[in-house]
């Protein structure tokens, strides 16, 4: 994949994103950080699967960027995650695939619809594994620091 | 500390139904219930929620204080319900189900303001009767919204100038008629139905008039907005995390958006074979 095609891809997937978060009714300020987040996880995306990596692996680091960037950024702007997770997660998040499995089993293709649905699962649930663990991650970690922070102040006070 | 039941009520049913209608998951639902009791000195509530409406059962005022913490829930009569006062349950159905991130960012807000002690309960219940009769925007701008964004995702999928022209207008197209059927009582089955027979009676007929362009991809492009790709990942990751009653809801709600989507387009393509056109 040549490098103008990626750059072409990012910034088309971040116009896209754009006036999906316009069209979720996201908070203004948010909105050119999420495009740029679900750009770069298309990116992440599309490089995984041009170097002949798992699409499963693909589906789960393009979710890692938008989920870890949505943890910052909510605890930077301080809203729920989701706000975040939303809008970026819509050029990874296989739709098409789901359409696709849906019209096979319309169209009574039903050796194309068991190939579908397999893909279309596995790809959700990298995306859902990818979500999840973050999210435990993240809560560990603030709440690692928060007793840190608690116990260095009892100590100061401890002190003085 | 306000000790104030129905006004309790009247609050944790807006601020819960607000965080369903509007795209959060069943999860945040039922934390921020959890929360708005606890810092109203009822820490012994429990809360339900599921995608179509919340229970939440408001233990009586206590009190308590073991050493230096508040009542957390465990002491002897908010776990055997047997305080001051009897427990008021109540229940909201939750009808309509959208994505409206400044609602649901909102509304978090102001329960976030209750639990901080930053606003009493009659402020809170003030902002979230605000949130809930905002209007929701113009319809026409929302359509255009969707067709920019139906447009350059045919791009990204292989598409030229040609398809996205006509995403666009798919997408537009999509968009206005599904607004018109929000209001009516019409079922969801019918109304993606009918979005996916618009979409894919307009890319037949663009295609076919200027025999040019890739009718797979201008579908796959504006049907962008209507599939509930964020649905069925909200769907696994609530199957996993343990509410699998709102999960199992989810997954069938995905389902039968997704074949009802993709049997409008099946329709119409099927037909549109029968007439003799070539699917490229």
């Amino acid at each position: 994949m040549y490098t103008g095609q990626l750059v072409f891809e990012f910034i088309v997937c971040t116009a896209a994103t754009v006036f999906f978060s316009l069209l979720m009714r996201a908070p203004r300020k948010t909105i050119p950080l999420t495009a740029l987040v679900g750009g770069a996880s298309w990116v992440v995306f599309e490089l995984l699967l041009a170097n002949n990596q798992p699409e499963i692996s693909a589906y789960f680091f393009g979710t890692m960027v938008v989920a870890v960037s949505a943890e910052v950024m909510a605890r930077i702007f301080k809203m729920p995650a989701p706000i975040f997770i939303f809008p970026s997660l819509i050029p990874v998040v296989p739709g098409t695939r789901l359409y696709k499995t849906a019209l096979a089993l319309v169209e009574e293709r039903y050796v194309e619809f068991r190939d579908e649905a397999t893909r279309t699962l596995f790809a959700f649930c990298a995306i859902a594994v990818a979500l999840a663990l973050t999210n435990v991650a993240a809560r560990s970690l603030s709440a690692y620091l928060s007793t840190r922070a608690r116990r260095k102040l009892q100590k100061r006070q401890g002190k003085s | 500390m306000e000790n104030d039941t129905v006004l309790l009520t009247e609050v944790l049913g807006l601020a819960g139904m607000l965080i369903l209608e509007n795209g959060g998951d069943t999860h945040r639902a039922e934390e921020t219930a959890e929360r708005i009791c606890a810092a109203a000195g009822r820490p012994g509530s429990d809360v339900l929620a599921l995608p179509t409406g919340i229970m939440i059962t408001i233990a009586p005022y206590c009190n308590k204080k073991t050493g230096n913490r508040p009542c957390a829930g465990d002491c002897m009569a908010c776990s055997r319900s047997t305080g001051d006062g009897e427990p008021v349950t109540l229940i909201r159905r939750v009808k309509k189900r959208t994505i409206n991130l400044e609602k649901l960012e909102l509304a978090n807000r102001a329960a976030r303001a209750f639990t901080d002690g930053k606003a009493s309960l009659p402020e809170t219940l003030t902002r979230l009767r605000e949130i809930d009769t905002q209007s929701t925007g113009n319809k026409y701008i929302d359509a255009i919204y969707s067709g920019l964004s139906c447009g350059l995702f045919s791009l990204l999928f292989g598409g030229g100038w040609f398809e996205l022209i006509c995403a666009f207008l798919c997408g537009f197209t999509a968009q206005l008629v599904s607004s018109v059927f929000q209001h009516s009582s019409i079922y969801q089955f019918a109304r993606n139905f009918i979005g996916g027979v618009v979409i894919a009676s307009l890319a037949v007929l663009l295609t076919t008039f200027f025999g040019m362009g890739n009718i797979n991809i201008i579908i796959i492009g504006s049907l962008m907005n209507l599939l509930p790709g964020l649905a069925m990942t909200n769907a696994i990751r609530d199957t996993m995390t343990g509410d699998l009653v709102s999960g199992v809801a989810r997954f069938a709600d995905v389902l039968l958006i997704a074949l009802s989507l993709a049997g409008g387009v099946g329709v119409v393509l099927s037909v549109f074979i029968g007439l003799g056109g070539v699917v490229r």
